[in-house]
């Protein structure tokens, strides 16, 4: 019984699983489509490369909502996926000079951008037929140019794609030859290559006005010399004929130098696109999203046509608990602003019923809450689709374990759904009081304690608040103030292996105080559940000092407790 | 002094553990016309090396065997590389009967030589010493990326999806961190078999497939490196079965199947092999010396 | 101490051995450290509606210099670095009586003694700084356009015949001083009390305007200067757009000017010579928030003219605008009447 939840790389995902899959985004697909060179910035499971499929021309051939369309040959996507092993050939670093890297670093993205560009177009039936007239002049040309061989038997396309897999074999033999570490004399380029290919295929009338947007993939992967190259693509002076649309993590982002020793600059070159969208309650961007995405997956894998709120059914006591406590914050509400004004009292309301619920249970010795419900899931995601589906693949994983026939699994029941977050849960600590440099180059052990301690400081700070908070009990995101400390710089390296470990996210918002833009960050909701605190966070990012930080990572020491409004920032409008 | 061009050329990796120079003095009972002994060791290891350093020193000055004690930085496989080129070559003329003791050399390094050597002779000599015991705790920390060897690199064909065969070790979460970073289509888990070293618990199949599961698609099979063959025809087997892959090899298991993933890679041209590196071990990683492996690689 | 500070020193001491060439820097850095306090910090007083012409201007001018340069700062010998921090510095000092005129050479003169003292050691240093100051902007005495870097000497000299390329260094001063523009060069707060005492004035506001708009890229690398502007449409105080479009009818000027003083700069620079185009974009927001109306960005480049297949129709005509005595018929009718005498 395939696990409806699996959450495979989707590099490896079949054409119509991705069509399945997918939930389409207009807000980005605007961006894709447009000539522009776009950073897709979005952290590990967020769904980067799913986006940049969705977007490549095979899959919208495929796409009988989309085949048809008139555009379909005037955008066309390119997937190049960046975390291949040619990618990761290392050997032209022997070579002493950079001049000579920088040619290899191209040629190998060369021959990977030809390699998708023919891949994607050779075997399209309508293509094939618009080529017939053009292949034997396209061929001709090509093999005085680059020396190709040419037969009959095979179109031009076909042609092309042939040659570039000789050419990558031919490279990679000569660059490995155990005898010699001798140059590759005939590297080729997107100027030699690539852009007098476009322009051959322009010279079809079906692709006439055609644009090439090559949707470059997991580009955090790129070594040093290939990113300049790919930064030199993008300030390219002439972008009629071509775009790059480049997705990346949020950390280890690439560094903006051209291969010539120019830059490359946001908004002038390049336009950030943040994948993470708002997330913060069940009606937000994410959240709709999410309910799609779980929806598609169970009706199209498991053929089960269910709400996923049914399909995560919340434990009927959480609920009754919530309500008893929502009427307890309404009914003081009332008591505190009087029953006209009602906005007042659904803030009231929205502020504390879940607080008063957590804190009871945070002060009673009551066996742990028992999270589930699929808004539940949604929080705990911190808005990562890999992180959603983590728990519901375990889930679902433990209901086909525990069964003995062949039943169709017609829904997770809380108290699975709490085991299963209470071990995820458990297990995200595990892996911080192990250590993360077990598991993250670059974190050295000593490290690796201080974002273990800095962790456990910031929950107790956040259960500090939720039992003694007046205005902002729930409140599970901060910023950094007071940056001007010796230690800032140390201190956001720590948060940056915490990142790459999934453990912390970062979003940008606007600050309260001068309107600029500020980072904030976000740990991972799925270490919360283990301290019984609330996934459900609220619109109020908590202002914590560089130094009462560094001093928990460091030191152990608990960061101060002030229970003073003014040190968040509520920006409510930020979010969905 | 021995003259070098008589005896046997020795090969061996620094370290704090006991096996290290209780090892070297196994390889001399082995190999008791060693002329010269070349220790290579990491620039960046700690002090916790210099009392086998030591003992190694005045171990071969009483026996007149030549020592040259070479510094790489484990952490840059390019200058690595240059380096062990040119230690090679400098002993080009007296390179007839190399040694390579692998215990405690990294697998990258003993594949760097095992490349350079090559170039000379088409005979290794290896020896392997087990410990009489491993730490029931942590082995290593601190992992860097995993990265392919240096002209060990395959030949990619850009229309095959990644592959990846691990011998996988007591590690799980370098299994995990293998399959994070290259996202392959699918991974092969070799799992060796026998009880040595606790090996049923501390490498247990389901520990490797529960970390992994849900991301990708995945067989184990079973594999002896203690073997004669030391896996080899295990491993090409596997090797035939994902023909429709670009393969990537890597061994976090028993050091001697370094040496079948070596012979396989030189076999298979869709092979890349991949090494995965550590900045840390645990100073109580392995106590005393028990078996030693010795044999023979012909290329 | 600035970057290209460090970059002079290091040179000075390599060129001319420790002791020289620490002396060497001393003469620029008294007469940094002595402009900075009695005149540069003053300037602000005599023009208070002047962007800012203190300390802070001319260290970014420096910035500027340096970042044009790039790697090439290397191919400056030591003393066309020294002359070329020298240049920067007293470039407008000037102002100290005045915008009108700043650049004129007496008016620096005046400074520049006053800073070194009238020691003939000083007289050839003095000619050079007055000339390249002179060129640094493109004004006449009559206020009309000038080419006033064909004014300065190609090659000069410091004392002892040390060589300069004189002309290439104030090309150099003057495209540094256009490019140094942005927010830092104004004041938000006496924006915001323009007009009333201790504010800008209501006619110079449009030039502080510009500055809080503009930000300036020197991206030798790529050979192009970027300019960014980020341009705010308040629409509640400005419901009719007029002072907006005020603000982008001039930074469209603007653009054209500093391309203009691109290619004019380098046509007198080798350095400068990467510099193949100037790259505008805009970036509009409406009470702040942002807005995309997909503008591409504008470019202008040195426009090379292609080899045109067929001169016939345009030969004749394109000659005599160069000089009209080339008329084919009066050169025929010109021998004429030489074969008659």
């Amino acid at each position: 019984m395939k696990n409806p939840f699996e959450y495979e790389a989707a590099n490896n995902l079949t054409v119509q699983e991705i069509l399945d899959y997918y939930i389409e985004d207009y807000n980005y697909t605007r961006f894709l489509e447009s000539k522009r060179n776009i950073f897709l910035l979005g952290d590990r499971g967020s769904g980067k490369t799913m986006t940049l499929l969705y977007n490549s021309f095979k899959i919208k051939y495929e796409d009988p909502k989309r085949n048809k369309s008139k555009d379909l040959f005037e955008k066309i996507g390119i997937h190049i996926p960046c975390n291949t092993p040619l990618f990761h050939k290392k050997e032209y670093l022997l070579f002493e000079d950079d001049f000579r890297i920088q040619i290899i670093a191209e040629h190998y993205f060369v021959l990977s951008i030809t390699n998708a560009i023919v891949a994607s177009l050779k075997d399209v039936k309508e293509v094939i037929e618009v080529f017939k007239d053009f292949d034997e002049e396209f061929k001709e040309d090509f093999s005085y140019i680059f020396n190709i061989p040419i037969s009959a038997k095979h179109s031009f396309l076909e042609t092309i794609s042939r040659w570039i897999d000789r050419e990558a074999f031919e490279t990679q033999k000569q660059i490995n030859d155990p005898k010699n570490n001798e140059f590759y004399q005939n590297a080729l380029s997107l100027s030699t290559l690539v852009l007098p290919l476009i322009k051959k295929i322009k010279k079809v009338p079906l692709f006439k006005d055609s644009h090439f947007i090559f949707l470059v993939d997991d580009a955090h992967d790129l070594n040093i010399h290939q990113v300049k190259v790919l930064n030199s693509w993008i300030a390219y002076r002439d972008h009629s004929d071509f775009s790059l649309k480049v997705a990346t993590a949020k950390v280890n982002k690439p560094i903006k130098i051209t291969s010539t020793g120019g830059s490359i600059l946001e908004g002038h070159d390049y336009t950030n696109i943040d994948l993470e969208k708002p997330f913060y309650n069940k009606d937000s961007e994410f959240g709709n999203l999410a309910k799609s995405i779980i929806k598609k997956r169970l009706e199209k894998i498991s053929n089960i046509d269910k709400e996923p709120s049914h399909f995560f059914p919340t434990n009927p006591e959480l609920a009754e608990s919530l309500e008893k406590y929502k009427e307890i914050a309404r009914k003081e509400g009332i008591a505190k602003y009087g029953e006209k004004e009602k906005k007042k009292v659904t803030d009231h309301v929205y502020k504390y019923a879940r607080a008063y619920y957590f804190r009871d249970r945070a002060n009673s010795r009551a066996n742990l809450v028992p999270y589930s419900g699929f808004d539940m899931l949604v929080d705990l995601s911190t808005g990562i689709i890999r992180n959603l589906l983590d728990p519901c693949y375990y889930m679902y994983d433990a209901e086909v374990s525990s069964k003995k026939d062949d039943t169709k699994i017609e829904m997770i029941p809380p108290k699975t759904q709490r085991d299963i977050i209470k071990a995820r849960s458990d297990a995200m600590w595990k892996r911080l009081e192990d250590g993360l440099e077990k598991e993250i180059e670059a974190c050295t052990e000593s490290q690796g304690k201080r974002i273990y301690q800095l962790f456990d400081n910031l929950v107790l700070h956040f259960r500090e608040r939720l039992i003694k908070h007046k205005s902002e009990p729930r409140a599970i995101m901060f910023t950094i103030s007071q940056v001007d400390n010796e230690h800032y710089s140390e201190l956001i390296g720590l948060l940056k292996i915490a990142q790459m470990s999934q453990l912390l996210y970062t979003r940008s918002g606007v600050a309260k105080d001068d309107g600029r833009k500020e980072i904030y960050y976000v740990p991972n909701r799925m270490l919360l559940p283990t301290r019984g605190l609330d996934p459900n966070g609220q619109h109020a990012r908590v202002s914590l000092k560089c130094n009462d930080l560094w001093n928990a990572a460091v030191g152990n020491i608990p960061i101060p407790f002030n229970d003073d409004a003014n040190e968040t920032n509520a920006q409510a409008e930020l979010f969905g | 002094m021995r003259n070098l061009e008589e005896g046997n050329l020795l090969f061996i990796g620094l370290s704090w553990e006991e096996r290290c120079f209780l090892g070297l003095k196994e390889d001399y009972k082995r190999f008791n016309q060693t002329s010269k002994v070349i220790i290579l060791y990491n620039c960046k290891s700690e002090d916790d090396d210099n009392e086998n350093r030591g003992k190694i020193a005045e171990y071969c000055l009483k026996r007149e065997i030549q020592t040259e004690f070479v510094e790489l930085d484990y952490s840059d496989p390019i200058l690595t590389w240059k380096k062990i080129d040119s230690i090679v070559e400098a002993h080009k003329e007296f390179i007839k009967k190399p040694v390579i003791d692998i215990t405690t050399l990294p697998r990258e390094i003993t594949w760097m030589l095992f490349f350079f050597i090559r170039r000379h002779t088409a005979r290794i000599y290896y020896l392997y010493h087990s410990p009489e015991k491993y730490s029931s705790d942590w082995l290593s920390k601190e992992p860097g990326a995993p990265r392919l060897l240096l002209k060990h690199s395959g030949i990619s064909d850009l229309n095959k999806p990644t592959g990846i065969i691990l011998l996988t070790g007591f590690d799980e979460i370098r299994t995990r961190k293998l399959v994070e970073y290259y996202e392959p289509k699918f991974i092969s888990l070799g799992i060796q078999s026998g009880s040595n070293f606790n090996n049923k618990e501390r490498n247990s199949k389901d520990k490797h497939i529960q970390v992994i599961k849900g991301q990708t698609n995945f067989n184990t099979f079973s594999i002896d490196a203690f073997s004669r063959d030391h896996g080899l025809s295990t491993i090409n087997q596997q090797v035939k079965l994902m023909g429709d892959y670009n393969i990537i090899a890597c061994s976090q298991g028993p050091k001697l199947s370094l040496l079948s993933l070596y012979r396989s890679c030189l076999a298979n041209t869709n092979i890349a092999l991949c090494y995965l590196p550590s900045r840390q071990y645990n100073k109580e990683y392995s106590t005393g010396i028990g078996d030693t492996v010795k044999g023979e690689i012909e290329f | 101490m600035h970057p290209f500070e460090k970059k002079l020193e290091d040179k000075l001491i390599e060129t001319l051995d420790n002791d020289e060439g620490k002396s060497f820097m001393s003469r620029y850095t008294s007469a940094r450290d002595k402009s900075f306090d009695n005149v540069i910090s003053q300037i602000a007083g005599s023009e208070p509606n002047l962007t800012k012409h203190d300390v802070s201007h001319i260290k970014n001018v420096l910035t500027r210099v340096h970042e044009l340069l790039g790697d090439e700062v290397t191919d400056l010998n030591c003393f066309e670095m020294y002359t070329m921090a020298i240049v920067v510095l007293f470039h407008d000092v000037g102002n100290i009586f005045g915008r009108e005129d700043h650049q004129t050479k007496s008016k620096v003169a005046k400074v520049y003694n006053h800073i070194r003292g009238n020691e003939p050691k000083w007289n050839q240093e003095r000619l050079v700084v007055l000339q390249a100051v002179n060129a640094h902007t493109g004004r006449s005495q009559t206020g009309e356009a000038k080419d006033t870097l064909k004014e300065v000497e190609e090659i000069s000299n410091l004392e002892n015949g040390k060589k300069i390329r004189l002309r290439e260094l104030a090309a150099i001063l003057r495209f540094a001083d256009e490019l140094e523009e942005g927010p830092d060069r104004t004041s938000t707060f006496k924006q915001a009390i323009a007009g009333e005492t201790g504010g800008y004035s209501k006619e110079s506001m449009q030039y502080h305007n510009y500055s809080n708009v503009t930000n300036v890229f020197i991206d030798r690398g790529n050979g192009r200067i970027i300019l960014r502007y980020h341009i705010n449409w308040e629409a509640n105080a400005d419901p009719s757009g007029e002072s907006f479009k005020e603000t982008l009818k001039y930074c469209l000027t603007r653009v054209l000017k500093l391309d203009e003083e691109r290619k004019y700069t380098r046509y007198y620079s080798q350095i400068l010579s990467p510099f193949k185009m100037t790259q505008v974009s805009f970036h509009f927001t409406v009470d702040h928030i942002p807005v995309d109306i997909a503008l591409d960005k504008l470019e202008f480049s040195d426009k090379i003219p292609v080899p045109r297949i067929n001169l016939e129709g345009v030969v004749q005509k394109e000659i005599l605008d160069s000089d009209p005595n080339y008329d084919v018929e009066k050169i025929f009718q010109a021998l004429l009447k030489q074969k008659e005498i």
